[in-house]
């Protein structure tokens, strides 16, 4: 990868990082009127980054995904382009499961064949996570980081509460 | 030796480019050290014209594998002052020789309320083989804390110590700040509470670089790891005091430690076979052997004055780059160097940096209680080694700069 191709992957990166709307560290988790119910964490077990996915909901008992913790910007972006996603039909969250695990198994695919066409990759429909795909192609190293967040997604389907 | 003839020992530097076509400058030598092409040739040698098992078979070959094997140990001796070669278990690396201690000697002769000592700036191979003893004894571990500079705060060290310490292991340099310890005199203050206290060094950072004496220092037992002094990955050593290691029980059995197996029972080898269970590394320990003959030839004066230089030059430099947080800012230290950048994640410094051909590590560096005590998740880390000059600080200074921009 070149230095050029660098630049664009961190700007890419920092145009999704630099709108969250869902990251908590920027938000601060107090001053949201949203609270968290369920948190599922992941670890990169190799370089400590930690990301929690936190199940909330709010006095009008409407409900989101939002996430917290210490992680690169690769990490971030996935996990804001995840919250994005889930949070468009959040009462579909559930159904979501295989979609969710199939792209967390994509990142590493692509890390063994990072030359892969954006069609072999799975559910380019999900708004912006071709940008992370090509994130990864560029740096295959990194492909935990991008897949994080949907394990810790994975995690919170099956541990989030139902009422 | 001067470091452009030293460099010419490593093939690495002429061959290897990075994807921005200038030659990686590597600065991840506390992971695993450049190997010298001796060390290298020495290993190929024993596959290609030896390849014999060792202590087995009476034919020349055998013969000729086995005496350069024990020669690796004699060479292990002397680096390390110790009396006999007999004293030296030839190891997998430092972890395998932490957990040698824990099961063969901590398992057998610890009882319930005794008290080992371990540091918070250890590396997770001096605290999990602890833990999972604990899983079996009811033992209690105690750790002398870290200093925000990075140097262990010992003013509290006599109250963490009493009767029922029965060891105490701990790092000699951090793998992680690069901060040396003062060993002789925690050695010295230890013992003169407890004068029975067995201690444990943790040396794999220091021997490359220092020239040790187990005698001098006191200790019971030092283990280390061939890889970081320039040799073969896999191979390492135990140093045991012969005291110290005579309460040693086997933890596997097999071949080579053996005196008579019949359906009944076995009895064993003596010391140091009988810790030294299967076909050993054959390869790997006679490379390591040889990296010590090279790092005799480079010797350890010229060592330590190449890498003060590049201390005091990286020290400066890392300094005047805004934005730039050293983790730990004491200066006796070899150079290793923790750092943040403002804004931005040690995994994005550590790629970006690697784009412009500087290869360090980013993370936890296997010293997560260490990074916890500093207030940090993850640092990225540049580790320097004799080797490496001037001009490839320099590199680092550029391509930090340019990866402050791209991050922040
Ligand atoms: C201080 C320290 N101790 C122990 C180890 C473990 O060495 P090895 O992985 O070679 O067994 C390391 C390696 O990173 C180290 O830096
Ligand atoms: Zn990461």
């Amino acid at each position: 990868m070149s230095v050029q191709n660098t630049r664009e992957v961190y700007a890419s990166l920092k145009k999704i990082i630099s709108g969250s709307k869902f990251s908590l560290a920027k938000q601060g988790e107090c001053t949201s009127s949203f609270q968290t119910q369920a948190k599922a964490e992941a670890q990169n077990r190799s370089c400590g980054d930690t990301l929690f996915l936190h199940w909330q909901v709010n006095s009008e008992n409407q409900c989101r995904v939002a996430y917290s913790g210490d992680h690169c910007a690769l990490c971030s972006a996935s996990a804001e382009v995840l919250c994005e996603w889930v949070n468009s039909s959040i009462e579909q969250f559930d159904q979501s499961l295989s979609v969710v695990e199939s792209v967390a198994k994509s990142f590493h695919t692509i890390r063994l064949s990072p030359d892969s066409t954006p069609d072999e990759r799975i559910n380019t429909q999900i708004p912006r996570l071709e940008v992370i795909q090509q994130c990864v192609a560029h740096m295959p190293s990194r492909a935990e980081c991008a897949a994080l967040p949907w394990k810790a997604a994975s995690q919170l389907i099956g541990e989030r509460p139902h009422d | 030796m001067e470091t452009s003839d030293i460099r010419a020992e490593f093939p690495f530097f002429r061959k290897v480019k990075s994807e921005c076509g200038q030659p990686i400058v590597y600065f991840d030598n506390a992971a695993t050290s450049l190997k010298p092409k001796c060390v290298v040739d020495k290993v190929s040698q024993y596959y290609l014209e030896t390849s014999a098992n060792v202590h087995r078979g009476v034919h020349q070959l055998s013969e000729s594998a086995t005496r350069e094997f024990e020669g690796t140990r004699t060479e292990i001796q002397s680096l390390l002052g110790a009396n006999h070669a007999e004293e030296i278990v030839l190891t997998s690396g430092a972890t395998h020789g932490l957990n040698l201690v824990a099961l063969g000697w901590a398992r057998q002769h610890l009882k319930s309320g005794d008290e080992i000592l371990l540091t918070e700036m250890e590396h997770h191979a001096n605290i999990v083989p602890w833990h999972l003893l604990q899983r079996e004894k009811d033992i209690q571990l105690r750790f002398v804390p870290v200093q925000k500079d990075g140097t262990l705060d010992l003013s509290r060290l006599e109250s963490l110590v009493s009767r029922n310490t029965r060891l105490a292991s701990f790092v000699m340099t951090s793998n992680v700040l690069g901060t040396i310890n003062p060993t002789r005199e925690i050695i010295s203050r230890l013992k003169a509470i407890n004068p029975g206290i067995h201690i444990v060094l943790d040396g794999a950072q220091a021997a490359a670089h220092e020239k040790l004496d187990v005698c001098e220092l006191g200790c019971s037992a030092l283990t280390l790891s061939a890889h970081k002094m320039c040799g073969p990955t896999g191979v390492g050593a135990l140093y045991l005091r012969q005291d110290f290691r005579d309460e040693f029980s086997p933890v596997m059995g097999g071949g080579d430690m053996i005196n008579k197996v019949t359906l009944e029972g076995s009895t064993f080898a003596p010391f140091p076979s009988i810790l030294e269970p299967g076909t050993p590394n054959i390869a790997g320990v006679i490379g390591f052997g040889e990296a010590i003959r090279f790092l005799k030839r480079v010797g350890f004066s010229t060592v330590q004055k190449q890498e003060q230089k590049l201390l005091e030059k990286t020290s400066q430099m890392l300094a005047e780059i805004k934005g730039l947080r050293l983790v730990g800012h004491n200066t006796h230290k070899s150079p290793v160097f923790s750092f943040e950048i403002e804004g931005a994640h040690s995994h994005d410094v550590a790629t970006v940096l690697d784009k412009y051909g500087i290869a360090v590590r980013s993370g936890h560096h296997c010293a997560q209680p260490l990074m916890k005590a500093l207030g940090v998740v993850s640092t990225a880390r540049a580790s320097l080694n004799f080797y490496n000059s001037e001009e490839e600080v320099d590199r680092f200074a550029e391509a930090l700069i340019k990866t402050r921009e791209l991050v922040q």
